[in-house]
């Protein structure tokens, strides 16, 4: 028995994988040091919640009590998951490649830069919720939000949240693995794809107030179904009129379909970059100024 | 003498000249760095235009995402540049050089300067173009007095940041990020900054960028309901005395932490 | 005489803490966590000379010249360069000085090779026509031409090398300083950056190097005067033919013998032998011993040893003592570790 595992080559096929899932979540979870915490996980979220609550105070002088003010809380709460998930797996290869020259001993090791750039992003996710749930939290306590989480709706609630997860990683990984094609300048590439998937899943507004191409573009990605199934089972309602005509479960499959096909598209891009960053020796290569 | 001024003036050069060399021979700067402070304007403008608010608020946003860009310099490319480039293995090459190390600092906010107003006028341009923001000009003499001096205090901002993050570590990177959202929140990047209260307002003008937006939007919109914090003369005036007392203290940083460095040793002193 | 270079009773300690762990040798650390990385350095270096540091890691010799360039202040005693006092006056030092170290990584991977020099000429305040003629040439000597206009971050550790030390030289300084400029070099490179450097100190009766190094044969062939520094003291400071002589053991024998397949070797008993080193040939089906003797005598008890033992000497020499035995003399522990180190 212990014979045939041994002589199986599948110890040595997990192997390189947990190594790398254990050397990504070993650096990911520096988050552990209170000032590097405070700052990623409670101070930057929490101001960006502020500004939007500023900015909605000055326009409509409503309380923030009103519908409409939780609907743009709860969606910019949640969308910290994209924006840490997906900018922080995008520049793990910066920050490999340009501050410890890393990369290319990850590169060598035979694991696999999936699995590692993976467990940086699981890592990252743990932490995002502690972000998310505080900002939930603030929002409840200052600002006179209510959530009504019903116990039927649980496990919905938990379908749509892991589904998201997924796409959000898978979308992390996907730009991870491009920036290795990429100079310094790259590094604002992620912040940049957070940023244009802000303005197309209605983290805050609604969607609908967006011009036609636009518009289309927001149906199709799994983002815009992730928020409108999350305000759906948090608040009792959703935000975006023109998905008012879909059912729970019409939302939920759309949202499995996004995510699939972001899985898939990370997939190849990832095999892709691996193969022309060899092809062209971007591995290790240093342009800062 | 002369010929100390002579070299700090090639010094001064020579550093400017890597950023804009060097950010023009990789040309995705100029995307990216365009792109995604637009980004943040359009999220931020179609909040307000979801929320029907008057249309001065989207120039305000506009507004705000050309001087995001200069804050952005400030804290990646001004205040954590001198702790990257001691681990690089330049801060040692400037150091033992016979120029001053404001010469080398002035060379890059010169460079950097020079590349993010560029980077800035594309932000307002295509901005104010996708948004017809509309402007109203009052004095275009105060409008250049106003920036520069902003400018002024803000790069001396950076270089004092900068010298005080030379010798600690990789925190630089991380105290540069937090100087982000809180920054835009209380310096009142989105909404007038008097919306906090004018009692958070002074206190956050501690930061020049602060007044310096203020006192900038009273002059593009100066018909309309800017809710200005304090009358523009007087904001010109508190800059300028800021400028003054950040670059003195630029200065003075520099020479002590200099001095700390090379009494414990950490001044060359590599994290990896 | 106005000295290049003069230490009086230098003494620099270094507070402890978590950064010891980056050098892989604790030198003397005293009972408080203090390391002592130099302790009563005097050394004097004439204008016009080619200056060696020699020494295992973690003896000094960077602190020294870290020192010496202004970067790091004394605890205590005193420096002067070209007569200037560095921790008083180091603007006026600065003016005098340049460094390159080895494996260094310095300049903007986004600048060409010549864009790089010409920037740090610029710190200088060398012009721009006179920054491009000195580059030229070097350029030309070290073989760097056809890289002249190559981005930096696409050029091989050697050729990084060589524009680092054009980067060193372009500004023409009085006195430089040179930590490790040869490591990680090729053979053929590690020659041409030597001709180099002992050609620009020949030039100008005033120029001035200090140059450190793990290769003794490279010291004893380009320097005029080496020192011998071990945990931040000065153990020898004399010309490499005078160090040999003085410190060298005089009784080095080359003895040849068949292959020796018992372990350790035939005179590991023998007390006249001071050390051995043994290299097989197995191919060749010989063994070679390089042995120190206590004295010229000794070799008559060596041989008889051998054929007690019935192993034929198939040839027997007498060896010169090189630097490197100075070195283990001196310093009494091998660099053999050290110079695996690598780095
Ligand atoms: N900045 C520093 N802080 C603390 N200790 C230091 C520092 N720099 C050097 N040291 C210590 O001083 C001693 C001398 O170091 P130094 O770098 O001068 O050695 P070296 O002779 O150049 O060695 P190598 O051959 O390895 O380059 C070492 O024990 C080192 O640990
Ligand atoms: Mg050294």
């Amino acid at each position: 028995m212990s014979e045939a595992l041994e002589h199986s080559d599948a110890p040595s096929r997990l192997g390189p994988w947990l190594a790398a899932a254990r050397l990504g979540w070993a650096i990911e979870s520096n988050w552990a040091d209170p000032f590097v915490f405070m700052t990623y996980q409670i101070v930057r979220p929490l101001f960006g919640a502020l500004i939007l609550v500023v900015m909605f105070k000055i326009v409509t002088g409503q309380p923030t009590s009103s519908a409409v003010f939780g609907q743009m809380y709860v969606g910019n709460a949640f969308f910290i998951l994209v924006v840490q998930c997906v900018s922080c797996i995008g520049l793990v290869i910066f920050d490999d490649r340009e501050r410890y020259q890393m990369l290319r001993y990850i590169y060598l090791a035979p694991i696999g830069l999936g699995a590692y750039l993976a467990a940086r992003g699981m890592a990252r996710l743990a932490a995002t919720t502690v972000s998310i749930l505080f900002t939930l939290a603030v929002g409840a306590w200052l600002f006179g939000l209510r959530y009504h989480l019903s116990p039927a709706d649980l496990p919905y609630f938990s379908l749509i949240l892991i589904l998201g997860g997924i796409a959000t990683l898978a979308m992390g990984i996907m730009l991870g693995g491009s920036t290795m094609l990429m100079a310094q300048n790259g590094w604002s590439m992620p912040e940049g794809v957070s940023g244009v998937l802000y303005l197309f899943c209605g983290a805050v507004f609604s969607i609908d107030i967006l011009p036609w191409p636009f518009s289309a573009v927001a149906r199709l990605i799994p983002w815009t179904y992730w928020l409108e199934g999350i305000r759906r089972s948090l608040l009792g309602s959703g935000y975006v009129a023109s998905l008012a005509g879909l059912t729970n479960a019409q939302i939920l499959l759309r949202l499995g379909i996004g995510t699939a096909g972001t899985v898939a598209v990370a997939w190849l891009t990832l095999r892709f970059a691996e193969y022309r960053a060899v092809a062209t020796g971007k591995l290790d290569e240093k342009t800062d100024h | 003498m002369k010929t100390d001024l002579n070299t700090n003036l090639r010094a001064i050069w020579g550093r400017a000249y890597v950023r804009v060399v060097g950010a023009n021979r990789e040309l995705s700067w100029l995307f990216f760095e365009v792109t995604l402070p637009l980004l943040a304007v359009f999220a931020f403008a179609l909040i307000y235009r979801g929320l029907h608010a008057p249309e001065q608020y989207i120039g305000f946003v506009v507004v705000s995402g050309a001087m995001v860009a200069f804050w952005q310099n400030i804290l990646w490319a001004m205040a954590a540049q001198f702790y990257w480039e001691k681990e690089m293995g330049n801060l040692e090459l400037y150091l033992i050089a016979p120029v001053s190390r404001m010469a080398i600092l002035l060379g890059m906010a010169v460079g950097g300067l020079f590349m993010t107003a560029i980077r800035a006028a594309a932000i307002l341009i295509i901005g104010s173009w996708i948004f017809g923001v509309h402007y109203d000009v009052g004095s275009w003499l105060m409008l250049l007095v106003v920036f520069w001096v902003t400018m002024g205090a803000l790069y001396g901002l950076g270089m004092l940041s900068s010298s005080l993050f030379m010798l600690y570590g990789r925190e630089a990177w991380h105290t540069a990020n937090l100087f982000q959202e809180p920054v835009y929140f209380i310096s009142g990047f989105y909404f007038p900054v008097r919306s906090l209260g004018s009692g958070v307002a002074m206190a956050a003008s501690l930061l020049p960028l602060t007044l310096g937006l203020d006192a900038i939007r009273q002059l593009l919109f100066s018909g309309g309901p800017v809710n200005p914090l304090l009358p523009v003369r007087t904001e010109l005036v508190l800059l300028v005395i800021a400028m003054v007392l950040f670059n003195w203290a630029a200065l003075k940083a520099l020479t002590y932490m200099e001095r700390l460095g090379k009494m414990t040793g950490r001044l060359t002193l590599k994290s990896q | 005489m106005n000295w290049a270079i003069e230490t009086q009773n230098l003494r620099r300690v270094f507070r402890g803490g978590t950064v010891r762990r980056l050098w892989r040798r604790k030198s003397a650390q005293n009972g408080n966590g203090e390391t002592v990385a130099l302790d009563a350095v005097d050394l004097q270096v004439k204008p016009g000379e080619l200056f060696g540091l020699l020494g295992p890691n973690g003896a000094g010799k960077t602190t020294l010249l870290k020192i010496l360039s202004t970067l790091l202040l004394p605890t205590s005693g005193t420096a002067t360069v070209d007569g200037i006092d560095v921790a008083k006056d180091p603007e006026r030092v600065r003016k005098r000085i340049n460094m390159v170290s080895g494996g260094e990584h310095s300049g903007f991977g986004i600048l060409t090779v010549r864009e790089t020099i010409w920037m740090f000429a610029q710190f200088y305040g060398v012009p721009g026509r006179v920054v491009r003629e000195r580059a030229d040439r070097m350029m030309d000597i070290l073989g760097l031409t056809e890289f002249a206009e190559t981005k930096v971050s696409k050029l091989s550790t050697g050729t990084r090398q060589k524009m680092n030390i054009i980067r060193g030289f372009v500004s023409a300084p009085r006195i430089l300083y040179l930590d490790e400029p040869t490591l990680g070099l090729d053979v053929a490179v590690a020659r041409e950056v030597r001709s180099f450097v002992r050609a620009w100190v020949d030039e100008h009766p005033e120029r001035s190097i200090i140059l450190t190094t793990h290769y003794m044969a490279e010291a004893d062939s380009l320097c005029d005067r080496v020192a011998i520094i071990d945990r931040g003291r000065v153990r020898a400071c004399d010309t490499p033919a005078n160090l040999k002589r003085d410190w060298a053991p005089e009784c080095v024998y080359r003895i040849e013998i068949p292959l020796w397949t018992q372990g350790g070797h035939p005179l590991d008993d023998l007390d006249v032998v001071r050390s051995a080193d043994v290299e097989h040939h197995g191919d060749r089906g010989r063994t070679n011993l390089r042995v120190i003797l206590e004295n010229g005598d000794g070799i008559g008890a060596v041989t008889e040893r051998l054929s007690q033992r019935g192993v034929a000497a198939l040839s027997v020499s007498r060896l010169e003592p090189t630097l490197e035995d100075a070195f283990l003399n001196l310093v009494g522990h091998g660099l053999a570790a050290s110079e695996e180190k690598g780095r």
